[in-house]
């Protein structure tokens, strides 16, 4: 036996890693070849000798300087609840009571993301404030009445709203066990799943505050859970508005505000508001320069007509790609033409923008969606149009999703040169083409060290032949050009095969 | 609380619901090893100690993201990896320079201080070694240096590389050999006789 494939598995076996049969075989050879048995030798000697270097303590005071660090960056949570409060009426205590009235904040967006001219007139509730993902979509308060009845109706709404078949009771609770399901695949938070095996679907809907997570101390999450009685009573004829009248009308009783919102009429609103979702984004002119990103957050704003769904999905994404500062912002009166538009703003680190648009962009409506141009402090990021990107090659599209460094985007425009953009950098070149059912999937990562961004691009959008093929030629054509320039570089071929042209 | 019988899936529970002692635990049982780590990846000085503590900043921050059935210290390397991974892009992609004279290494950590048994000259030789193989592993590229520094200077097992790398176990296991194959060639060579 040659010695390349034995010395391959030296280290493996140094480990006991190899399979027995693979280790037998080895050993085999190694009975045989006195040069493996030398390497073999070396190796151990090398392995011992990292093995036995001292190991570094944490210096002295290493723990009091973190814990000095962590609460400096986020205080302590000013309730005094520990698991579950239950904010149901019946059950409540006095003492629950007062947790829940200390335990809720309600925060008015001052300048906020839209600076102090514009928007001045729309009132924002902070969903949530952190570094961290965010929780949940909910609604916070320092008032628990009115906040709480708006959002109850929201939550009642929002869950039923969903479905109009109301014959079946069951479902209310199969669509409230999804939801359970779903905010726990997506968000992983223990404590979501401690909560929904927790929910009471018998007892009169109410309201369980879960306690907030040391990231975000400023905003309660208030879960709603909506009793089979509620779903069998309140789901036909249910207006989807009603929700958010409810919580215009909680922002408008906000004692400091001197807006008058209006209530918005109940029933379907205009086609073209319907299909109203825009993303606007909007450049942090004071935005702080994160060191691990390539430039300022950006704001996100998600706009809507079915704001509730719209926002709890954006926020679900949000918590998938570790965004924490989501706002709910509501119009007044001043809006115009934008009255009525439910707006979800999202501060979104710049490195990971590109990709979070191209999911929060499944949510909406696929038409009319547009990104306004606009320019970031400094040139460190650059904005194209939805709709222009999807003229454009695919393959350049989903590439320009890498890094969003302005420098590639000429780069990555044409997706013949996309292999040639890839020689000489340090990173790996990682892609995917799978085929799954009747639709096509192909997921491009590049890979710094330690980092990957995947993208995926449907098939729904992506019409087969001529961008399926440049893609799958891409592929094929980007791992030995990584892998000539000495770049680690994996690819994955699935069973796809370049489909004829049209 | 009782600091023995107090897991870690529990401690997290707690700080998840604000208790910070609970958290200053859980940073007193994997502090060295996690600053052990740092110190072997980027090298010895305030950065280390600096982005020791950012990495428990960060899982801080993060905790509610904790998956309880997974091991704690799994997902606590996975945060210094990036920690230090974004360190490394801050500093460029410079090779490190680092000087071969025994306690004279600007990278690595400092010397070993001498145990008080060995004599003068034992304890130097002790020093020259281990600075000797300290620079070694710091002159490893980036993506060698971790796959050394967790296995065997931490000791994770290769599943564990795996998820703390995001890693496919191929890759693991062909990078653990690419490294101690680097290694070897430096390393045998001078130490043979005292090996």
């Amino acid at each position: 036996m040659r010695c390349e494939k034995p010395r391959g598995r030296l280290s493996e076996y140094l480990d006991g890693a190899l399979p027995s049969r693979e280790a037998a075989e080895l050993e085999r050879h190694l009975t045989e070849c006195e040069s493996c048995r030398r390497e073999l030798e070396a190796l151990r000697h090398t392995v011992r000798a990292l093995r036995e270097l001292p190991r570094e303590a944490a210096p002295p005071g290493f723990g009091e300087r973190v814990m000095e660090r962590v609460r400096a960056d986020s205080p302590a949570p000013t309730y005094a609840g520990a698991g579950g409060i239950s904010l149901w009426p019946r059950a409540l205590s006095v003492a629950a009571m007062l947790l829940a009235v200390v335990g809720l904040t309600f925060l008015l967006e001052r300048d906020g993301f839209f600076g102090a001219g514009e928007r001045a007139s729309r009132r924002t509730v902070m969903l949530a404030k952190g570094e961290g993902p965010v929780d949940r979509v909910s609604g916070a308060a320092r008032r628990r009445g009115p906040l709480e009845e708006g959002l109850r109706e929201v939550a009642d709404t929002n869950g039923l709203g969903r479905k109009q078949d109301d014959k079946d009771a069951r479902e209310g609770r199969a669509l409230d066990a999804t939801v359970w399901r779903q905010r726990d695949d997506v968000r992983r938070f223990a404590e979501a799943r401690e909560a929904a095996e927790a929910v009471d679907m018998e007892g009169e809907g109410a309201f369980k505050a879960v306690p907030a997570l040391p990231a975000l101390t400023e905003a309660e999450e208030i879960r709603p859970a909506v009793s089979r009685e509620r779903w069998e009573e309140g789901a036909p004829g249910r207006r989807p508005e009603a929700g958010v009248r409810a919580l215009r009308r909680v922002v408008a009783e906000e004692p400091s505000s001197a807006a008058r919102l209006p209530v918005r009429r109940a029933g379907r609103l205009p086609l073209e508001r319907q299909k109203r979702a825009v993303f606007r984004q909007v450049a942090l002119a004071d935005a702080q320069q994160p060191e691990e990103t390539e430039g300022p957050d950006q704001i996100l704003i998600v706009e809507a007509d079915k704001p509730l769904e719209l926002a709890e999905k954006t926020v679900e994404i949000a918590n998938a790609n570790d965004i924490g500062d989501v706002t709910l912002s509501l119009p007044s009166a001043d809006d115009g033409p934008d009255a009525g538009v439910i707006e979800v703003s999202l501060r979104v680190p710049a490195a990971r923008y590109e990709e979070f648009l191209r999911q929060v962009s499944g949510v909406s409506l696929p038409h009319e969606q547009r990104l306004c141009n606009s320019v970031a402090a400094g040139d460190n990021l650059y904005f194209q149009d939805v709709s222009r990107r999807y003229e454009r090659s695919q393959a350049a599209a989903v590439l320009n999703l890498y890094g969003g460094r302005p420098e590639r985007r000429e780069e990555m425009r044409a997706p013949a040169r996309a292999g040639i953009a890839l020689e000489g950098r340090e990173e790996a070149f990682f892609a995917e083409v799978q085929d799954e059912a009747k639709e096509l999937r192909l997921s491009l990562a590049f890979l710094s060290p330690g980092e990957q961004v995947k993208a995926e691009v449907s098939a729904d959008f992506l019409p087969p032949g001529r961008e399926v093929n440049l893609l799958i030629r891409l592929v094929r054509r980007a791992v030995p050009v990584a892998e000539s320039a000495g770049l680690p570089a994996e690819a994955k071929a699935g069973e796809l095969q370049e489909t004829p042209e049209e | 609380m009782d600091e023995v019988s107090c897991s870690d899936a529990e401690l997290v529970r707690r700080t998840c619901r604000g208790e910070s002692d609970a958290f200053a635990l859980l940073v007193s049982r994997h502090q060295d090893y996690v600053y052990n780590a740092v110190v072997h990846l980027v090298g010895q000085g305030w950065d280390a100690e600096d982005l020791a503590q950012e990495v428990f900043l960060k899982a801080y921050r993060s905790i509610g993201g904790f998956r309880r059935k997974a091991r704690f210290s799994t997902w606590l390397y996975g945060i210094m990896l990036n920690c230090v991974r974004s360190h490394w892009r801050r500093q460029g992609r410079r090779p490190r320079v680092v000087s071969l004279n025994p306690g004279v290494a600007d990278d690595g950590p400092a010397p070993d201080p001498p145990s008080p048994q060995d004599g003068p000259l034992d304890q130097a030789v002790r020093s020259e070694r281990v600075s000797f193989v300290r620079c070694c592993i710091a002159k490893l590229p980036e993506e060698l240096r971790e796959v050394i520094v967790l296995r065997d200077l931490e000791g994770l097992s290769y599943k564990e590389l795996a998820r703390s790398l995001s890693l496919p176990l191929g890759t693991v296991k062909s990078r653990l050999f690419r490294a101690r194959r680097a290694l070897r060639a430096r390393i045998v060579p001078v130490m043979a006789d005292e090996l």
